[in-house]
């Protein structure tokens, strides 16, 4: 064994590991390998909630993400909102945290899904727009949605004036709520609102927040979670089972990066710690 | 207890119009003299006022909250008309608070261009980058193609850009971090990965020749692992902090309502 | 939970804990003296400011990215702040506090200039110190960034809430080679600081860190009734425990059972 070479296993300069990263992560995205996905419970329990949902009642699609969680963020999104309408449910799009431009992207996602399913604005579905305070507007919308919001946000027109909104006068209302999140929002949501509505909480946070969520499963507080991009990729996979997709997409090709790159981690761990170990036993030798 | 309610509705009706434009400007007056005043008073006067203000804004969700409401679907008492009201005066003051910001940027990045101070180009590049994203919003509007543009393709991209550098530095950290020094280590590694393997197609890949349930060997497969790793073992740790901070939140909350802290925030200046 | 009244089991556990916490709070203003542990992490911060004014490299100090009205974190990550400022003062270290949120701005510029006025120094304080550089995610963590690169800051205290940025903050600090102390209320954010970071304060801790540096007895009676409520929810979990199991175990039905179902 070269001793050398150990001890430089120490210590990759982290440009070549940025390079690295860089390659396996395109070549992934270019040559997918095609594996099973494996449904994780929590995937299939927000699917089932969905499914489960009545059709004559609205589903609330809570966006928390900005242009920057998109490649997570905008596929769960983009999941969640084709299964409603496969099942012509009503939408009602809320959109909050730390940047406006929540409303756009939701606004331009439905937009194009609803050419797709049919659906009018208006009528199938609605923006509501953004809003600063989350905690507050919830609690405000637990009494009286038109009140709070007064305007959709597109038209800038009276919201009860909306077909969209017949028989929805506040959150107690609603089927189903599903919030795409990059933040902790969902506490805002479990701790105001959650045991006045009789909706399920779904939600889709990005993978680095999702385990921090388990614990909300676990009390049944949250009812299903999308996991990252691979949460995602799984419903995508449920909605080609159910038949409302006739092949899976973009979400489940990303898989195969993100797989390479967790895999390329892997090997770094691996080397660095046989380059300490190759140096410890150098050290002890003298 | 609907006679508050209608007290209110009735001393401030809502304004349409010109009336309303007149409301707002005749509030403006009033706050910016009021904030001169609370300027001119003493320091313990002053405490005071601020003492009392942090209380009485605390004090109205605390009570809305704890006093008995009626029951489901209703659920209300007598303060909840006013929440959507309160949460609308509070989206206003965080509004405001955005022009403070406008001002450090410009004095900060002001200074760096009239001094010449070194890399002032970086604060050309921030104050024209300010101003023409503000221009495109408020001279073309959200639906004009200028504005679309710089938001859609520029910002979007430029935000996703900085996203995805954390691929970068997290390949570097955990590199550099999971180093087997000591058998907490060795464990938190091995979970590590185990977890990481879980989650991906190609570590699922390894244990599908086991049943996926319906059996004890399906205890065995690396996604059936991972998750009771997550729902087992992460879960309840998560609890046991968030429990912890709960508290600590619940204490700094009452410790502020209450203004108990001595020597912090606005105190030192008053004594 | 919309009102009390909804789980009134739950809300009379908040206005017990509350009443514990004001109760220490009361003992130890009127003299009462507490114990409180070591926590390594906030021992690193003298190390971290000599170290600084060795090198004559800035500070600097991040107080997370939520809003006042949104968290209680960054207040108390200003807490930490102004010991840290008042310590700097000594030695007449360079700081550089960055915001995220205008109103945090305006209250971390009233605590620095405050501190500097408490530690005897308020020549020391230069108004750029503190500045205001995005509301944007993204946009304040390339700022911040810059702003480490630039200044090739010796120290890095990043204590409030932080979200995906925490990593860029930590990964450039350790490019530079800052010492870093970090401590989030963000659970999902603590793997990436230990990772990063010299020293990262955990969970409850973050709280207990003005309790810790300052020894003011609000703040330490305030701590010691944070773990009487913690004592007490423990117990609260162990008895909710037997008394789920015992009827999972197809047990009895007891009064004491019910009382406990909430």
């Amino acid at each position: 064994m070269d001793k050398s070479l150990a001890f430089r296993m120490q210590n990759i300069d982290r440009r070549i590991l940025y390079i690295v990263l860089l390659a396996i992560v395109v070549i992934g995205l270019i040559f997918p390998i095609p594996l099973p996905l494996a449904i994780s419970p929590q995937a299939q329990k927000f699917f089932d909630a969905v499914e489960k949902a009545p059709t004559n009642k609205a589903a609330i699609v809570s966006v928390v993400w900005s242009a920057s969680t998109q490649g997570e963020n905008r596929p769960q999104t983009e999941v969640f909102i084709r299964h409603l309408m496969s099942r012509r449910i009503r939408i009602l799009i809320m959109a909050f945290g730390g940047d406006a431009q929540s409303v756009t992207l939701a606004q331009e996602i439905t937009g194009d899904l609803a050419k797709e399913y049919n659906y009018e604005y208006g009528k199938d579905w609605i923006s509501l727009g953004y809003r600063l305070d989350q905690t507050g507007t919830l609690k405000g919308a637990l009494l009286d949605i038109v009140q709070v919001y007064k305007t959709d946000s597109k038209e800038r027109r009276p919201l009860g004036e909306w077909p969209v909104m017949a028989g929805v006068k506040s959150l107690k209302d609603i089927g189903v709520v599903g919030e795409i999140s990059a933040s902790g929002a969902y506490k805002n949501w479990i701790g105001l609102v959650g045991s006045a509505m009789s909706a399920p909480l779904c939600y889709g946070p990005t993978s680095v927040m999702a385990p921090e969520l388990y614990t909300y499963l676990d009390s049944g507080q949250i009812a299903g979670m999308m996991f990252g991009i691979k949460g995602a990729a799984e419903y995508e996979a449920l909605l080609v089972k159910s038949g409302v997709l006739k092949k899976a997409g973009f979400t489940t090709r990303a898989i195969t990066p993100i797989s390479l790159a967790l895999v390329l981690l892997f090997v770094l761990i691996g080397l660095g710690n046989w380059g300490m170990y190759a140096a410890r036993k150098a050290e002890a030798k003298g | 207890m609907d006679w508050l309610q209608r007290l209110l509705s009735r001393l401030f009706p809502p304004l349409h119009g010109t009336g309303f434009y007149i409301a707002i400007i005749v509030c403006l007056i009033l706050f910016v003299a009021l904030f001169f005043v609370i300027q001119l008073l003493p320091p313990k006067a002053r405490k005071m006022i601020i003492v009392g203000a942090t209380f009485f804004a605390g004090l109205f969700y605390a009570a809305e909250f704890f006093l008995p409401a009626s029951p489901k679907p209703k659920d209300e008492n007598f303060l909840t008309f006013a929440v959507p009201t309160v949460a609308n005066f509070q989206n206003v003051l965080t509004a405001f608070t955005l022009g403070l910001g406008i001002y450090s940027l410009v004095r900060v990045h002001g200074s760096n261009v009239l001094k010449q101070k070194p890399n002032w180009e970086n604060s050309v590049v921030l104050l024209g980058g300010m101003i023409v994203m503000a221009v495109a919003g408020l001279g073309w509007g959200e639906k004009s193609l200028f504005y679309r543009s710089l938001f859609r393709d520029v910002l979007a991209n430029f935000d996703g850009a900085m996203f995805a550098i954390l691929a970068f530095f997290i390949i570097s950290a955990a590199y550099r971090a999971f180093r087997i020094r000591s058998a907490e280590a060795t464990l938190l590694m091995v979970s590590a990965l185990v977890v990481m393997l879980g989650q991906i197609p190609i570590g699922q890949f390894i244990t599908s020749g086991l049943p996926e349930n319906g059996s004890y060997l399906s205890l065995l497969r690396l996604d059936n692992i991972s998750n009771w790793l997550l729902t087992t073992v992460n879960a309840p740790a998560t609890r046991a902090i968030s429990f912890g901070l709960g508290i600590g939140a619940l204490a700094i909350g009452l410790r502020l309502w209450l203004s108990l802290e001595r020597g912090a925030y606005f105190e030192a200046k008053a004594e | 939970m919309s009102h009390a009244s909804v789980r009134w089991e739950s809300s009379l556990l908040v206005a017990l804990w509350a009443a514990i916490i004001l109760v220490t709070v009361v003992m130890s203003q009127r003299g009462k003296k507490y114990y409180i542990r070591r926590i390594p992490g906030l021992n690193a911060i003298d190390e971290a400011l000599g170290r600084a004014t060795e090198m004559g490299r800035p500070i600097l100090m991040v107080p997370g990215l939520t809003d006042i009205n949104e968290s209680v974190a960054p207040l108390q990550a200003l807490s930490i702040f102004s010991y840290i400022v008042k310590a700097s003062a000594k030695f007449g270290n360079r700081i550089l506090l960055p915001c995220a949120k205008p109103a945090i701005y305006t209250v971390a510029q009233e605590v620095v200039r405050d501190s500097y006025a408490a530690a005897g120094r308020p020549e020391l304080y230069a108004p750029d110190s503190v500045r205001f550089i995005s509301d944007r995610q993204f946009a304040f963590a390339a700022g911040v960034s810059g702003l480490i690169y630039r200044e090739q800051v010796a120290a890095s205290f990043l204590f409030g809430d932080f979200y995906a940025e925490s990593l860029i903050f930590a990964e450039t600090g350790q490019q530079v080679g800052a010492i870093q102390v970090a401590g989030t209320v963000q659970t999902t954010q603590i793997p990436f600081f230990i990772a990063s970071c010299d020293y990262t304060i955990i969970g409850d801790e973050f709280y207990a860190a003005t309790a810790y540096i300052s020894r003011d007895p609000t703040l330490l009676g305030s701590l010691v009734g944070q773990d009487i409520s913690k004592i007490l929810a423990l117990v609260i979990i162990v008895i909710g425990t037997i008394c789920m199991t015992i009827p999972a175990l197809g047990g009895v039905n007891s009064f004491f059972v019910q009382w406990f179902k909430f």
